[in-house]
């Protein structure tokens, strides 16, 4: 009689797996990176109130919350062939549908899902960074670029960064919903792998031992990121604690 | 030379400023007095370009315009010549003293490092303070912050500097130490326009005072036609109620 949990197997398909690990974190880094750059413009066209820019965004965020991954997944991956293919009527033009590869549909859904619920971090962090910074940096002449870019959002980012590193984190989890595009990660190859042995259960458990495994190691170097950008927590170059104290008196 | 003609600045239908007027030579000291709200912060503030003014013209040496019409360039010439030491410091929260002072340099001026290292090091000493160029504004007293202020401004080497009240958010016992810097750097030739309630420090530093009431220059003159002789009955008042108030005697 086989055994009806296979321990061991849980631990050596481990490194099988993991052959797929640089497409799980290639997904999550790029996702990561258009979500920042679509929050931060949907986060900008916020504050600066842009009128017309500002009720599409407001739609585009409140439909993404407002629906889950999984359905943004499929509409998407049925979505923008339909689209392409509506373009090639109307225009005459031969694009071809079927040649588009199924990372850019993941991409593409997880961006824009992610994008909806950082713009609103990134909005909360910018408005954060007090008013007195900006016009100090306006005061000696500094341009608004290069306030924006030197004084106002590394500030920003330091308010910004634990709710984006718990999205960057939520993203590497998301990939394992990319199957839905046709998109072999780990989970999608994982279960490839298990309907040879139907060994579906310690497949899972290694998927988890890893993901897990991962979002610590994560969220540790996150940690110390965050450590690294307050620096004016550090303590007092050649001072103790208590001497500052009595310096303040 | 700075001279301000006819400014005024409204807050949608709030007229804050009403036609204010204003020259100060090189190397002189203006002192802006006045009751709180009468818009001595905004007349700084416009000046800055920090707030658009509304109306007015603006000369800052070879430069003049007319505010209505500032290009950009005019807007950057007025921000780059002049700079602002605030009420309330404001720091870059997380950049160290010598930080502070030297991205201005780097970043406006252009300087190489090592330049801008070299000379925020010499303004931070000239204030008092170089053992505490390596700490970060949340690690300096109050006293220690706006001397750093002073320092950043100063670096830049404004035309005009422009003090809001610079010693007003400070602990009585750091005040001498920052009035005695701004002294300093008054005895040194810079331009200055200063609003204060450090009515005894006005009359020593400045060569004219200005009384500004709800939006008005209503008096201007030298410290002792002000302050020993107010022609207005609103700058009587305001004079005989603050001198009451510091208990002291000109
Ligand atoms: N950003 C703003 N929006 C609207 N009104 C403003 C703004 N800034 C200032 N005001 C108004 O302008 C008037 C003058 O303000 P200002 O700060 O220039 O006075 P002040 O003379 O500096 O007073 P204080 O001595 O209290 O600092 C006040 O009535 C104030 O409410
Ligand atoms: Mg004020």
């Amino acid at each position: 009689m086989t055994v009806l949990f296979d321990f061991k197997l849980v631990f050596t398909q481990i490194p099988r797996i993991l052959r797929y690990l640089p497409i799980t974190l290639e997904i999550a880094a790029a996702s990561t990176v258009f979500s920042l750059i679509i929050g931060f413009l949907v986060a900008l066209i916020k504050i600066k109130k842009i009128r017309a820019l500002s009720q599409i965004v407001s739609f585009y965020v409140s439909f993404t919350r407002g629906t889950p991954i999984i359905v943004q997944l499929y509409t998407t991956y049925y979505g923008i062939p339909m689209i392409l293919q509506y373009i090639n009527r109307r225009y005459g033009l031969n694009l071809n549908v079927n040649g588009i590869p199924p990372i850019v549909f993941a991409l593409v859904a997880l961006a824009l899902n992610d994008g909806a619920y950082t713009s609103e971090s990134i909005r909360a962090a910018i408005l954060s960074v007090e008013k007195g910074q900006m016009e100090a940096a306006q005061s000696i002449g500094m341009t608004t670029f290069q306030t924006l870019k030197r004084i106002i959002v590394p500030e920003a980012l330091v308010v910004a960064l634990p709710s984006l590193g718990n999205a960057f984190i939520g993203m590497i989890k998301g990939t394992s919903l990319v199957f839905t595009c046709a998109v072999v990660e780990m989970t999608a190859a994982g279960r490839m792998m298990a309907s040879r042995n139907f060994r579906y259960f310690e497949m899972y458990v290694s998927l988890a031992v890893i993901y897990w495994v991962i979002t610590m190691v994560v969220s540790r170097l996150l940690l110390l990121w965050e450590k690294k950008l307050k620096c004016n927590e550090r303590q007092v170059p050649g001072l103790d604690q208590s001497a500052r104290a009595q310096e303040m008196v | 030379m700075i001279k301000v003609q006819g400014l005024k600045k409204w807050f949608s239908s709030n007229q804050v400023l009403k036609g204010v007027d204003l020259t100060v030579a090189d190397g002189g000291v203006l002192a802006v007095i006045g009751a709180s709200g009468s818009g001595k912060s905004t007349l700084l503030r416009c000046i800055d370009f920090l707030e658009t003014p509304s109306e007015g013209r603006i000369t800052l040496d070879e430069v003049s315009f007319d505010v209505k019409k500032a290009r950009k360039q005019d807007v950057q010439y007025m921000r780059r010549h002049t700079a602002m030491v605030f009420q309330l410091f404001n720091l870059f929260k997380y950049k160290t003293a010598l930080e502070n002072v030297t991205e201005g340099l780097l970043v406006v001026k252009k300087m190489t490092r090592t330049q801008a290292v070299q000379l925020a090091e010499y303004q931070l000493e000239q204030v008092g303070l170089s053992d505490r160029m390596a700490y970060y504004p949340n690690q300096l007293s109050g006293g220690q912050q706006q001397r750093v202020a002073i320092a950043r401004a100063l670096a830049m080497d404004p035309k005009v500097i422009l003090l809001d009240e610079p010693t007003s958010a400070l602990d009585p016992e750091m005040i001498a130490d920052v009035l005695s810097v701004i002294q300093r750097v008054a005895k040194s030739g810079r331009t200055m326009i200063l609003v204060s309630h450090e009515m005894h420090f006005v009359y020593d530093i400045s060569d004219r005072v200005m009384f500004l009431d709800d939006g008005l220059a209503l008096e201007e003159g030298t410290p002792q036609e002000v302050f020993g002789a107010p022609k207005h009955e609103r700058t009587q008042q305001f004079i005989s109620r603050v001198n009451l108030n510091n208990n002291y005697v000109i």
